[in-house]
């Protein structure tokens, strides 16, 4: 399998627009911008649980587990984010931080937001092929594999709560000690797949 | 205003994947095959992503609200659970077999060719086999 020579500069040059997309998301968004989370929510399977009476909810709207040890963004400053008790079974909408409860707003950011976000990654990904390079996306994987594969990579980016982009962007630029483990576990499955794939049953993509 | 930032977040986001070639599953194949033609490629995505990220995760830990948004909405556990290391392990396994993660898969879907488009319906049945397997709430 042929792969080309790729200057240093387009990986770097590339991997700066995913860190611009991920501050800009962050900044003016308030969000992560993790694929993985992002495509659970745009297409309704994200599971977003009704909070129990006098469960505690985080900013989010979504109850805080009972194992975390609160709310806490990783900021040394004040907590920006107070659970708030749920006073009945209805789901609650937590405060934002003015003060004031946003619930259509919040309700429809998220599901809306994620539609939007996918939507432009699309847009900008054909766009950076008319526009700036093209490119050969080398998929020789068999139909098993690929399905087992998508599998895989779906199911296990919900139970580890994200992805590349999530835990290894967006969660270890905040510090998160969550996402330095989730990558450097990926990481590790990943190169051990790769290992025994390509070097010892000698097949694979 | 949150909407145009989700979309321009978005754009350059697609855009990145493809300027990097990151959305070319033989490029990232590479670079975990430590063992065999190794490509660096994915280290220097990850280099340049993480240093905006990073600026800006600073700048966010001085702010009260986001600039178009009310409030932020940001991970809150802290806990290193199983179900992390779990499911991180059986991505980064499936992420080993072909060398696709979710966001190359979609940039992907510009050259929707079968392959890809059955990859992108296998992700999406794994995020709901997902969903069906742990929804114990309401």
């Amino acid at each position: 399998m042929e792969l080309t020579t790729l200057h240093w500069g387009w990986p770097l040059a590339g991997g700066t627009l995913i860190g611009l997309s991920a501050a800009l998301y962050l900044l003016l968004n308030g969000r992560i911008a993790g694929i993985s989370g992002l495509l659970a929510a745009a297409t309704g399977l994200a599971r977003v649980p009704r909070p129990q009476p006098g469960e505690a909810i985080s900013s989010i709207g979504v109850p805080v587990p009972a194992h975390s040890d609160g709310p806490g963004t990783g900021s040394s400053a004040p907590s920006r984010s107070t659970p708030v008790r749920a006073a009945s079974q209805a789901p609650v909408d937590a405060p934002g931080t003015d003060g004031q409860v946003h619930p259509r707003s919040s309700q429809r950011s998220a599901r809306v937001l994620p539609v939007l976000f996918i939507a432009g990654l699309i847009a900008g990904a054909w766009l950076a092929q008319r526009l700036v390079r093209e490119v050969d996306i080398a998929l020789t994987a068999n139909l098993g594999l690929l399905l087992v594969a998508g599998v895989l990579v779906g199911y296990g980016s919900r139970l580890g709560s994200g992805c590349t982009s999530g835990h290894g962007v967006c969660g270890m630029a905040r510090l998160s000690p969550r996402s330095f483990v989730a990558t450097s576990v990926f990481m590790a499955t990943a190169a051990i797949t790769v290992f025994v794939v390509r070097h010892m049953v000698g097949g694979g993509a | 205003m949150t909407g145009l930032v989700a979309v321009l977040a978005g754009v350059l986001f697609g855009a990145g994947l493809v300027i990097s070639d990151m959305v070319n599953p033989a490029r990232v194949l590479a670079f975990l095959d430590v063992a065999g033609h190794w490509d660096p490629s994915l280290a220097l995505v990850m280099a340049g992503a993480l240093v905006p990220a990073f600026v800006a995760d600073r700048v966010r830990r001085r702010r009260q609200r986001p600039v178009c948004a009310p409030q932020f909405h940001l991970p809150e556990n802290r806990h290193i659970d199983r179900r992390l290391i779990a499911g991180a392990a059986v991505f980064g396994v499936g992420w080993g077999l072909v060398g696709f993660c979710p966001g190359p898969a979609l940039a992907a879907l510009t050259r929707p060719t079968p392959s890809i488009l059955l990859f992108v319906l296998a992700l999406l049945a794994g995020m709901a086999l997902h969903r069906v397997l742990h929804d114990r709430r309401g």
